[in-house]
């Protein structure tokens, strides 16, 4: 007969660099090798726990939800690591897992982050009710007990299994034996303490690898995580490959002489049921005011008070539609999650915090009313479906956007209203990409860090298991020079932990609300950011009951927020809601393709698209939010849709049903309400059902599936009396476009934002290009990008001022022009020059504020305690400039300079001046009486290194009339050249990337930037090929190639490239 | 007190592959108990083979640690403990 054995101390990956076993996997296994159960038992987490029940559930193997948990010792050991021990808890039920939820979170938020214990007023003997419901085994030879007898310690190994035995319910000794030294003796040691104190004893096989042979993988994790190399030694590194999830055969030969403690794992499993409850809805209920009968009639009221207030009057359609949406969130019971959001969003409105609301919830009237999006889902006849219907019957996920700054005011607001046990963030699990695996198991396998650190920068952003292939298909790896055959073993076990969680950390924008305390669902635990965050992530959060409230950061809402703040400043009459919906000035600047700064606009991509389109309305923009995405570039709908935009191909419907439907997109299925709508339309199905089919399409799973699908749709199509062969064309048309579509709500109030920072541009370049400046990094381009663009529309940048520049935000400031006339110009913030943290620019501003302007150098050197090489980078930028304009000589007299400042202030001010003179002395001192200042282009490079761009000239313009005798053009001339001419051009690389394309053949493109501009390169497979390590390696570059001309815009088709060499003395 | 020898001796096994004997000093020692066994992988990035050790006490009481490199290969005294 068939000997059963249930594993009770098992690892997954979420025990972080303590396993290589995922809870697939391991689910998998158990149920190949037909055991009736399983438990996981993660350290310190269960992070894994909702996979874990689904999967185990659907493979018919019963899931033991538990935890490893580290617990002080009550007979410490003097040595590394011996004043903790574990145990392993198992839940019986619902309430055992919230207990141990409970514990978890003791552990974690009352001991320090990187070494989170159970406090010891958490033991059982303190608060038994903590403890109920959990059966406790003693966690073999990590346990106290264990450790204590392998120490030669019986008698205190017998008071710490008294101790457990008095005070908990239900404890084991753990039995165990991965054949390491000294196993025989622990186990009978054990055996023989149990039969003497009456405990059970239990066998376990920790497990940390799912197979044996995944012991090489298992040991490289534990090195990582002790952050050893594999010659090193380490006590937690494995002896052996032992820790795998052994058969039942392989168990009871193991534990022949204890059949007990085989047995007892079975009697274990049948106490447990699956503990996690995924019946109870957890959203708490909105606190109503005084006199609301309910949350559903006071949302029905707050929506007919914004219905009013958005439309004036409510004609029945419009009244209809709020019914039946009111009716879906109603029986879907997420009326409360509906108040919620509108409280917070008012909260947001009352402080003056710009959002933005985002996703699906767009298609919703109801939303719109209470003010959560600005997208008019009337209007705009969107389907409320693709948000919500009670066929999906999911949780409505609403994204808002906040000014970047300010979202953090939100989330406190929300943590306040609700309480802090009610309110935490959600987690994320950052996992092993190709550079992250390859560093760091470079280190574990010894190379220096400097080699790695070349290797791993060749590679592109790819799972680590797309390594292998890398390594052999990419030119810039292929081609590098490197010594892979050096590599392959790293190679193989990098490709092992593709997906392998590393670390938990917080979610941006993602909070939950809870109706009970937080700490009964999930453990709540610090993340680095110091916020408290769940052990679940975004896509667990639903299945446990939760709604998931995303309260995002964005910058470009930051960005608009000072563009209309500063052009307020310098045009007193501009009001952001008196800007005109249908400006013929910003739409012809979209035309150009001159989006740079625009939000969702500006890539090459949308730049090329713009100079086709011939965007003339507010639909256009909708639609090329919605055009350049993976899907649609893949799925090829751009020239389809161009060519009906540009009317050079007729309009057609399958059926004058579909006009409706498709007629803003020209006949093409663009967008996914409109999948829906035609399956409402053509074949009946309810909006439920259609958003089922779009679903079904979009994550194509099976061809069974959408076959299924497929024959229904047709059959109720023909129903309805449509043709055959029309249904099955029709439906044929919606497969084609519908899992590349995207969705039109999401699309449209992106484009709201793409339209105001568009007018912004058009109209009001200097504040706009200055508050994009100050909210860098965002948006597509690097900032050098921007003060070239600016340039080519007149307007300066000027260096930082330690007078005039503001402390954190770029400012407009009018000067007078080459030619005389007034411009207005761009001044940088303090932050932006390196090295001077928030904390130097406080100081500076202090000093500012208190004393008046400084008068010299000396005054601020007087006032102001900055570091040697903060100054060193003021003097670089110019902001000394003001007060004195040779830098060089400045910066040879700084030693000089900060000897002779006044001791530093009370203690805690930093270093003593004396001793930062003794720092860095990097520059060669000038002959003696010599006052020359660098050269332009010297302060220009110099600029380029501590701002980022430079004020003095770009780089190109000192080498121009070098380049010029090469014959390489400057981006205005190719712009000029005629189509098809081959030209050679050089500049700055900027984000040389690889989208994903239709024939699955790599397409470079890549923007080149010089003194005079941008120009969008496209480089074909061939060329990549050829010159792939140049152009992910060399950061400016000389392209040779054919003037490209689409529309408007010029862009150059690759043929050749090589490394820009600046060579020849440059001018200035 | 004990002595680390590394040295190749002829080890007698059960069917289970467990040490019944083994000679040392050309005289044969028979093993009275295996007091303690283990596994040890070893440096396996450089190809080297996982060993069982075996800690026995023979039946003149002497206590030895053997190991023999798997699958089947060789058998090593290790030590020797006074």
């Amino acid at each position: 007969m068939k000997q059963g054995f249930v594993h009770l101390h098992v690892h997954s990956t979420f025990s972080f660099l303590s396993s290589t076993a995922t809870v697939e996997a391991l689910v998998r296994r158990a149920a190949e090798l037909e055991m009736p159960a399983l438990a996981l038992t993660d350290r310190m987490n269960v992070s894994g726990a909702l996979a874990f029940q689904k999967q185990a559930l659907a493979a018919g193997v019963r899931p033991i939800q538990g935890v490893e948990l580290v617990v002080p010792r009550r007979y410490p050991a003097f040595v590394p690591g011996g004043s903790t021990a574990i145990l392993i808890l198992l839940a019986r039920n619902p309430r055992g897992f919230a207990n141990l939820c409970r514990l978890l979170t003791l552990a974690h938020t009352r001991s320090p982050r990187e070494s989170p214990c159970l406090p010891r007023e958490a033991f059982p003997d303190r608060s038994p009710e903590l403890w109920q419901d959990l059966i406790v085994l003693s966690g073999g030879r990590e346990g106290e007990i264990g450790r204590l007898i392998l120490a030669g310690r019986p008698g205190e190994a017998e008071a710490v299994a008294r101790f457990f035995r008095d005070s908990l319910t239900v404890f084991y000794l753990e039995l165990e034996d991965r054949r390491l030294p000294r196993s025989i003796t622990l186990n009978r040691t054990l055996a023989a303490l149990g039969e003497k104190l009456g405990i059970p004893v239990v066998a376990t096989n920790p497990v940390h690898q799912l197979r044996r042979e995944d012991f090489p993988l298992y040991d490289v994790l534990t090195a990582i995580r002790t952050g050893t190399t594999l010659e090193e030694v380490h006590p937690e590194r494995p002896l052996n490959g032992e820790s795998y999830l052994k058969t039942s055969e392989e168990m009871a030969t193991l534990w022949a002489a204890y059949p007990r403690a085989l047995r007892a794992t079975l009697a274990i499993a049948e106490l447990c049921e699956p503990a996690l409850d995924l019946t109870r809805p957890r959203f708490p209920t909105y606190p109503l005011p005084p006199g609301e009968e309910s949350a559903a009639s006071f949302l029905s009221r707050l929506v007919e008070a914004g219905a009013r207030h958005r439309y004036g009057t409510i004609p029945p359609p419009l009244a209809a539609r709020l019914r039946h949406e009111l009716d879906v969130i109603t029986r879907l019971q997420v009326e409360d999650y509906f108040l919620v959001v509108w409280d917070l969003v008012q909260f947001a409105r009352r402080q003056g915090i710009r959002l933005a609301g985002r996703g699906s919830a767009a298609d919703s009237v109801v939303a719109y009313c209470l003010g959560l999006t600005e997208v008019d889902a009337w209007k705009r006849r969107l389907l409320f479906e693709r948000f919500l219907s009670l066929e999906r019957a999911q949780k409505p996920d609403i994204d808002i956007d906040f000014a970047a700054e300010h979202r953090d005011r939100v989330a406190a607001y929300v943590y306040g209203k609700y309480g802090r046990e009610h309110v935490a963030s959600v987690c994320t699990f950052s996992t092993y990409h190709a550079r992250s695996a390859l560093r760091e198991i470079g280190k574990v396998l010894g190379f220096p860090a400097e080699e790695i650190d070349r290797l791993a920068k060749k590679f592109p952003y790819l799972p680590s298991d797309a390594i292998p292939e890398a390594v052999t298909k990419l030119p810039e790896i292929r081609d590098s020079g490197l010594p892979l055959e050096r590599y392959q073993l790293l190679f193989q076990l990098a490709a092992r932990v593709a997906g392998f969680p590393r670390f938990i950390g917080t979610h941006l924008g993602g909070l939950v609300i809870s109706r009970d305390p937080i700490t009964e669902i999930s453990p709540v635990q610090v993340a680095a950011k110091g916020v408290d965050i769940i052990q679940f992530d975004k896509d667990a959060v639903e299945d446990l009951g939760l709604i998931k409230l995303d309260l995002l950061s964005l910058r470009a809402l930051s960005a608009l927020d000072q563009a209309v703040a500063v052009t307020r400043a310098v045009d007193p009459h501009f009001a952001e809601e008196s800007i005109p919906d249908d400006d013929e000035a910003t739409y012809e600047r979209i035309r150009q393709g001159e989006t740079v700064g625009m939000f969702q606009l500006e890539s090459p991509a949308q730049r090329a698209l713009q100079a086709r389109l011939g965007a003339d309305r507010f639909e256009d923009l909708v639609a090329s939010v919605a055009l350049i995405r993976p899907g649609p570039i893949k799925g090829d709908m751009v020239e389809p849709f161009l060519a009906r935009r540009r009317g050079r191909e007729p309009v057609t419907y399958l059926l004058p049903e579909l006009e409706p439907i498709l007629a803003k997109t020209y006949g093409v299925v663009l967008y996914q309400e409109q999948v829906i709508a035609i399956a409402t339309q053509v074949a009946g199905f309810t909006p439920g059902e259609a958003d089922r089919l779009r679903r079904v399409m979009t994550h194509y799973r099976s061809q069974k599936e959408m076959d299924a699908i497929g024959g229904e749709f047709i059959a109720r199509a023909i129903s309805r009396g449509i043709e055959p062969a029309i249904a099955r064309t029709i439906f044929s048309y919606i497969v084609g476009y519908a899992g590349y579509g995207f969705c039109e709500a999401h699309a449209a109030a992106f484009a709201n934002t793409a339209y105001k920072t568009a007018y912004l541009l058009e109209h009001y370049p200097a504040p706009f290009f200055a508050a994009l400046l100050s909210y860098q990094p965002m948006g597509f381009y690097p900032p050098h990008a921007l003060v070239v663009e600016a340039a080519r529309r007149g307007i300066r940048t000027l260096n930082p001022d330690v007078n005039r520049s503001d402390g954190w935000r770029f400012t407009v400031e009018t000067v007078e022009g080459d030619d005389g006339r007034k411009i207005q110009a761009i001044r940088p913030s303090l932050l932006q020059v390196d090295g001077l943290k928030e904390a130097g620019v406080r100081k500076i501003l202090a000093a500012r504020e208190g004393g008046g302007p400084f008068g010299s150098f000396a005054d601020f050197v007087r006032r102001v305690d900055l570091d040697r090489d903060v100054l060193a980078n003021l003097i670089l930028a110019g902001a000394f400039d003001s007060l004195t304009r040779n830098r060089r000589s400045l910066l040879f007299q700084l030693p000089t300079f900060l000897n002779d400042r006044p001791p530093a202030g009370p203690p805690g001010g930093g270093l003593l001046p004396g001793s930062q003179v003794q720092l860095h002395l990097p520059l060669e001192m000038p002959p003696e009486g010599e006052e020359r200042d660098f050269t332009p282009f010297e302060k220009s490079s110099r600029e380029f290194a501590v701002l980022g761009f430079s004020p003095s000239g770009h780089i190109l313009s000192f080498f121009r009339s070098h380049l010029r005798k090469q014959g390489i053009l400057s981006s205005r001339e190719v712009a000029g050249a005629p189509e098809g001419a081959r030209v050679k051009v050089a500049g700055l690389l900027i984000r040389p990337h690889r989208p994903p394309t239709r024939s699955g053949r790599t397409v470079v493109f890549f923007t080149l930037e010089d003194e005079e501009g941008l120009l969008d390169v496209t480089a074909f497979e061939p060329v990549y090929q050829r010159y792939g390590t140049i152009l992910f390696g060399a950061p400016a570059l000389v392209v040779a190639g054919r003037v490209q001309r689409r529309g408007l815009r010029t862009a150059l088709l690759a043929e050749a490239v090589a490394p820009l060499r600046l060579s020849g003395q440059p001018s200035g | 007190m004990s002595r680390l020898l590394h040295q190749p001796v002829a080890v007698r096994c059960d069917r289970h592959g467990l040490p019944l004997s083994f000679r040392w000093r050309r005289s044969s020692r028979e093993i009275q108990e295996i007091l303690d066994s283990w596994l040890e992988v070893g440096s396996w990035w450089q190809g080297e083979k996982p060993k069982a050790f075996f800690q026995v006490r023979t039946g003149a009481g002497g206590c030895y640690t053997l190991y023999q490199e798997l699958p089947n290969g060789e058998w090593y005294l290790y030590r020797i403990e006074d």
